[in-house]
C-alpha cells in the first residue's frame, strides 16, 4: 500500500468529496444568521444577533463574559436551535435538520474546538484524532494514519500515544486542533480555544488553528477574550449583553 | 502516624462533612451505602443464626409416620414411636425424607446435614450487597473530588485523606452494622415466620444473635473503612485542585490474588471429579462455591479488561469506545461482572438440577417437594443477587456517565449522534452482565452436568443429552434474564445519559 500522498487520502477506499485534499468551499457565506434570539429560563442570552461568515473568513467574536458569545456560537453550530431566528449553515437552515442531520453536518463539515476537557478521556491522541473518522464509517488503519498526519501538522506527534490526562493543556488543546481538522470541515468554531492556555502556548494554539484553516480555505469563527487573538483576524463582531454592539474588518 | 495527625483528619473530616451535609449527591451516597451494609449485617446474621441452631440441644423431627426423631449434636439419634408404629430408621434418617417438626423449618434448615448449605447460601449473598456498596464507596462524584482537591490544596497529606475517607464511612458503617439486627428481624419475619410450616427458612432468634450482632457489627464497619482507605488510595487528586483521572491498571499483588483463588478452585474441582463420593467431597462442595464466587470476584476486572481489548479490536467506533471504558476502569464492572459470573453458573447448576432431578423419575411428592422447595428458594436468591448486581451496575455506570459529561457533550458536538453515545452505554452494560452470565451458566451446567455424568458412570442414556438440553436451557435463562437486566440499567441511565449529552455539559467543569 503507497503512503496517502495528501491527508485526504485514505489508502483502499476513493476519497470521500468531503476529505478531498482541498474543499470546495462554497462561494459567499458559509454562515448567515439572523435575528437569532435565546434565553436560559429567565436570562436573556442573545437578543436578535445577525451574523454573516463568508468563505475562507476568519471571524472573532468577543465580548464581556456573559454577553452570550458561547450561546452564539453553540446555535451556529447546530448544537442548540435558537428559541428565534434562523441559523443557515453551508447552505441547510438548521432548524429544517433532524438532530442526526446537524450531527452529520456537524462531523463532516464542521470542526469544533473549546476552551478544554473535550477529548475522550479513555482514548490516546491518536484514537481521539481518528474518532471523527471512525464514526463516519472509514476503515480503522486510514483513520489512524491521517490522524497522525495531523498530529504531526499540529505539533503533537510527541504526545500520539498519550492518555490526555498525561498531556499538558497546550498538547491537549494542540490534539483537538487535530481533532477538529482531520475531517477536513468547511468551517471550524473556537470556543476560547487558548482560554486555559499561558501566553506563549495560546499563541502557538492559535497560530497553528489560523494557519490551519487558512491553508484549507476554511472559514474560522473564534470566541476569544484576547485581543492578539481578534487582531489576528479579518473581522472582530463585537457581542455586548446578547446583541452585536459593534463590527470592525482588519484585513 | 501522630496523635496529631488523626486529629487534624478528624477534625478536617468534621469540616467536610459539615460542608457536605447539604450535598444531596454526597446524601444519597451515605443512604445507598448504608442501606447496602445494612443488608450485609442481615445476611451475615442470617448465616449466624442458621449456623448455630440447634447447638444448644438435640433437634426433633417428625416422620411422615408419626414418630418423633432426636438428633443430639453428636450425630446420636433416639427415636420416639406412637404405640403400633414401628418404622426403619433408614428410611427417614438423613435422606432427605424427614417431616420438620413443630418448628416449621425447611429440611435444608432443619437437617444438620444440609444446614451448612444455607449457612453458605446466606454468606454468599452477602457478596452482591458487599460490591454494591464497594461501587457507593468509590464514587467519587465530582463535588466530592473537588473537595477532596481543595482540601489537598490546603496541605492534606494522602494518607490525610485516607484518613478522611474512613472517617466519612465510619459512622455510617456503625448505623448500618447496629441495624442490622432490626433488618435480620425483618427477614426472620419474612422467611422464618410468613411462609407455611416445613418451608421456613430462619429459625427462631436465639441468643446467638445477640453475641453475632456486635461482631458483625464490627466487621461491617472495618471492611467500610479499609475500603474507603482505598478507594482514597487511588490518587486522582492533584494538588491543583482540579482532579484528573487516570487510569489505574490492574495491580500485579490483583493477579496474585486472583491466580491463587482460581488454583484453589481448580485443586477442589479436580478433587471433587477424582471422588465425588469421598469423605471430603461433603465439604468441598460447601466450600467450593465460597471459593468460586471469590474467584469469579477476583477474576471479574481481568475478565472486563479482556473484553475490553476485544471490543477495541473489532474497531467501530461504538465497539473502540465501549471496549476503552471498560479498560479504563475495569474494578467496579469487574466485581459485578463477577457476581454475575456466579449468578450464572448458579442458574447453570439448578437447571441441571431440575432436569436431572425430571428424568430421574422421581415420582415421590415428598422428593419432589424437597427439591422443587430448595430449587425455589435458590432461584429466588440468585434473582436477588441478579438484581443487586443490577444495581451496581446502574450506580457505577451513572457515576461514569456523569463523570464523562463535558467528553460526552464534546463527542456530541464532534459529530456523533446521540444514538451513538447511547449504544456505547449499551455495549458497555451488556459486556459486563450478558457476556459473564452467559459465560457462568455454561461453565455451571456443564460441571454439573458433567459431574452427575460421573456419578451416574453415565449409565444411563439421558445423561448426555440432558446435559447439553441443560447447558442450551441455562444460557437462555442467564442471559436473558442479563439482558433484562441490562435493559433495565439502561432505561435508567436514559436521564443523566441525555443530560450528559446535552450542550449544557459543555459548561461543566
Ligand atoms: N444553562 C444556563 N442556564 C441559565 N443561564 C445560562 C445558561 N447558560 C448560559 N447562561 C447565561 O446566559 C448568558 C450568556 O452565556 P454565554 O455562556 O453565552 O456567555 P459568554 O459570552 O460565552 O460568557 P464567557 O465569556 O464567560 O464564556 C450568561 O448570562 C449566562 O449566565
Ligand atoms: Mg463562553
Amino acid at each position: 500500500m503507497t503512503p496517502p500522498s495528501t491527508p485526504g487520502d485514505l489508502p483502499g477506499t476513493p476519497p470521500p468529496d468531503h476529505l478531498a485534499a482541498t474543499v470546495p468551499v462554497p462561494a459567499g457565506a458559509v454562515l448567515e444568521a439572523h435575528g437569532v434570539q435565546h434565553a436560559y429560563r429567565r436570562t436573556v442570552a442573545l437578543r436578535g444577533v445577525d451574523l454573516r461568515v463568508d468563505a475562507g473568513e476568519v471571524v472573532a467574536v468577543t465580548g464581556p463574559s456573559g454577553c452570550g458569545k458561547s450561546t452564539l456560537l453553540h446555535a451556529a453550530a447546530g448544537l442548540l436551535v435558537p428559541q428565534a431566528g434562523t441559523v443557515t449553515l453551508l447552505g441547510r437552515d438548521l432548524a429544517r435538520l433532524t438532530e442526526d442531520e446537524r450531527a452529520l453536518l456537524r462531523r463532516r463539515e464542521v470542526g469544533i474546538v473549546l476552551q478544554f476537557g473535550q477529548l475522550v478521556p479513555e482514548l490516546t491522541a491518536v484514537d481521539n484524532v481518528a474518532l471523527p473518522l471512525l464514526l463516519d464509517g472509514h476503515p480503522a488503519d486510514g483513520a489512524r494514519r491521517l490522524a497522525l498526519d495531523w498530529l504531526e501538522r499540529c505539533g503533537a506527534e510527541d504526545v500520539a500515544a498519550t492518555m490526555p490526562s498525561d498531556m499538558s493543556g497546550g498538547e491537549a488543546q494542540r490534539v483537538a486542533v487535530a481533532r477538529a481538522l482531520v475531517t477536513g470541515p468547511s468551517v471550524v468554531f473556537a470556543d476560547e480555544p487558548t482560554g486555559s492556555l499561558d501566553t506563549l502556548a495560546g499563541r502557538q494554539v492559535l497560530g497553528l488553528l489560523v494557519a490551519a484553516v487558512r491553508e484549507r480555505g476554511a472559514s474560522l469563527v473564534i470566541v476569544t477574550h484576547d485581543n492578539t487573538v481578534a487582531a489576528r483576524s479579518d473581522r472582530e463582531v463585537r457581542l455586548v449583553d446578547g446583541t452585536v454592539a459593534s463590527e470592525a474588518v482588519l484585513r | 502516624m501522630t496523635r496529631g495527625a488523626a486529629a487534624r483528619a478528624r477534625s478536617a473530616a468534621a469540616v467536610v462533612a459539615r460542608s457536605v451535609g447539604g450535598d444531596p449527591a454526597e446524601r444519597r451516597r451515605r443512604r445507598l451505602l448504608g442501606a447496602a451494609l445494612t443488608c450485609c449485617a442481615a445476611f451475615l446474621l442470617a448465616a449466624v443464626a442458621v449456623a448455630t441452631f440447634g447447638l444448644a440441644g438435640p433437634e426433633c423431627l417428625r416422620t411422615p409416620g408419626g414418630s418423633t426423631v432426636c438428633v443430639d449434636s453428636g450425630g446420636g439419634y433416639t427415636v420416639t414411636s406412637p404405640p403400633g408404629v414401628s418404622e426403619p430408621i433408614d428410611d427417614f434418617s438423613f435422606g432427605g425424607r424427614l417431616v420438620p417438626d413443630t418448628s416449621g423449618l425447611a429440611p435444608y434448615v432443619g437437617e444438620s446435614g444440609l444446614r451448612p448449605g444455607v449457612v453458605v447460601a446466606a454468606l454468599l449473598l452477602v457478596v452482591p450487597f458487599a460490591v454494591f456498596a464497594l461501587q457507593v464507596v468509590r464514587l467519587g462524584s465530582a463535588a466530592r473530588e473537588r473537595r477532596l482537591a481543595a482540601l489537598r490544596l490546603q496541605g492534606a497529606t494522602s494518607a490525610d485523606l485516607r484518613r478522611i475517607a474512613a472517617a466519612e464511612v465510619r459512622g455510617t458503617g456503625l448505623v448500618a452494622g447496629v441495624a442490622g439486627l432490626p433488618a435480620y428481624l425483618g427477614l426472620w419475619l419474612l422467611l422464618g415466620v410468613l411462609p407455611p410450616s416445613g418451608w421456613r427458612l430462619l429459625p427462631t432468634p436465639a441468643a446467638a444473635l445477640v453475641v453475632g450482632w456486635p461482631v458483625v457489627a464490627v466487621l461491617v464497619v472495618v471492611a467500610a473503612v479499609l475500603a474507603a482507605r482505598r478507594a482514597a488510595d487511588v490518587g486522582t487528586v492533584d494538588a491543583l485542585g482540579l482532579s484528573r483521572r487516570r487510569a489505574r491498571p490492574l495491580s500485579r499483588s490483583s493477579a496474585t490474588t486472583t491466580a491463587v483463588i482460581l488454583g484453589v478452585l481448580v485443586l477442589g474441582l479436580v478433587l471433587l471429579f477424582l471422588a465425588p463420593n469421598g469423605a471430603a467431597a461433603g465439604v468441598v462442595v460447601l466450600v467450593l462455591p465460597l471459593v468460586f464466587v471469590a474467584a469469579a470476584v477476583a477474576a471479574g476486572p481481568w475478565i472486563v479488561v479482556a473484553v475490553g481489548r476485544r471490543h477495541v479490536r473489532r474497531g467501530n467506533p461504538v465497539a473502540v469506545l465501549a471496549g476503552r471504558r471498560l479498560i479504563a476502569d475495569p474494578r467496579t464492572p469487574g466485581r459485578v461482572a463477577g457476581v454475575l459470573l456466579a449468578v450464572g453458573l448458579a442458574v447453570g447448576f439448578a437447571v441441571s438440577d431440575v432436569i436431572g432431578i425430571f428424568l430421574s423419575g422421581r415420582t415421590d411428592p415428598y422428593d419432589l417437594a424437597f427439591f422443587g422447595g430448595g430449587i425455589l428458594t435458590a432461584l429466588a436468591a440468585i434473582g436477588l443477587a441478579a438484581v443487586v448486581a443490577a444495581l451496581s451496575l446502574v450506580v457505577g455506570a451513572s457515576e461514569q456517565v456523569l463523570d464523562a459529561r463535558r467528553p460526552t457533550a464534546a463527542l456530541v458536538a464532534l459529530g456523533a449522534e446521540p444514538a451513538t453515545v447511547v449504544r456505547v452505554v449499551r455495549t458497555q452494560l451488556r459486556s459486563v452482565s450478558v457476556l459473564p452470565a452467559v459465560g457462568g451458566a455454561v461453565v455451571g451446567a456443564t460441571l454439573l452436568g458433567g459431574w452427575f455424568a460421573v456419578a451416574e458412570g453415565g449409565g444411563r442414556a439421558w445423561v448426555v443429552p440432558a446435559a447439553l438440553g441443560a447447558v442450551v436451557v441455562a444460557v437462555l435463562v442467564a442471559g436473558g434474564a442479563a439482558a433484562l437486566g441490562a435493559a433495565g440499567a439502561q432505561r435508567l441511565l436514559r436521564r443523566p445519559l441525555a443530560e450528559a449529552m446535552s450542550v449544557e455539559s459543555l459548561r461543566t467543569a
